[in-house]
């Protein structure tokens, strides 16, 4: 029985992979990610410039809202070099071509 | 104002996508973007292999970037880059006398010392932008 419960979370754990579902994050989690306090967090999520989702009485912070911490950029600007990231082997490449012409 | 100096790579990707962070940066208005006449060469070349659109980039180019002379001559520079080619880049972010010089290649530019010699930041366009984020 038990292998079977095990089994049930390993499948559920895969699953929510599978469908990539944006992981979220306490205030205390993202204080120690950003090397804040959780006072700031809380100020911060009041200001509006993390954005966070109240569920009850708690809050939690998907991980778009601290992609600065993770990519060194906010998240449209990091999807945005992602857009450019699409073409750039290829632009490179013609780049390099043309560069060795000369 | 703040200036750029810009690598082909970074040009050529805001003329293939509108939503990309090349094309963001080009037109921001607190940016003035520029290129080197060789670089604007170079340009009209890779334009060409890629198949885009001639006419339109060339008037997208010529539009959003400011072009300046080549006076230095790219082979003082060879010791910055790591494929020599490259080197008329670092060139013309010194002769622009700018401290940012934006590209997707980093790899190529030997960063630490550009920035020691020059004191010239290399950074990728949304770095660039997020640098901007953080002056207001």
């Amino acid at each position: 029985m038990p292998i079977d419960i095990f089994c049930g979370v390993w499948y559920k754990i895969v699953m929510l992979n599978q469908i990539n579902i944006p992981k979220t994050y306490t205030p205390e989690q993202v204080a120690l990610i950003l090397q804040l306090t959780k006072n700031t967090i809380y100020d911060l999520i009041d200001r509006g410039e993390i954005v966070a989702k109240k569920i009850g009485k708690v809050y939690r912070i998907p991980v778009t809202s601290i992609y600065f911490a993770l990519t060194g950029m906010d998240y449209d600007l990091y999807l945005a070099e992602k857009e450019d990231f699409k073409n750039l082997d290829k632009i490179q490449k013609a780049i390099k071509e043309v560069r060795k012409e000369k | 104002m703040i200036k750029v100096f810009l690598d082909s790579d970074v040009v050529i990707s805001s003329l293939v996508s509108k939503l990309g962070a090349s094309h963001q940066l080009i037109n921001n208005k607190d940016v003035v973007c520029f290129i080197s006449d060789v670089s604007y060469k170079e340009l009209l070349k890779v334009i060409k292999k890629l198949g885009l659109d001639e006419k339109n980039s060339t008037i997208l180019i010529k539009s959003n970037l400011k072009i300046i002379k080549l006076k230095k001559s790219s082979s003082d520079f060879k010791n910055y880059v790591n494929d020599v080619d490259d080197a008329h880049i670092v060139a013309g972010t010194v002769e622009l006398k700018t401290n940012f010089l934006i590209t997707y290649n980093t790899k190529d530019f030997i960063i630490n010392k550009i920035k020691e010699k020059f004191n010239i930041q290399i950074m990728t366009p949304g770095l660039f932008l997020q640098f901007l984020r953080s002056k207001k």
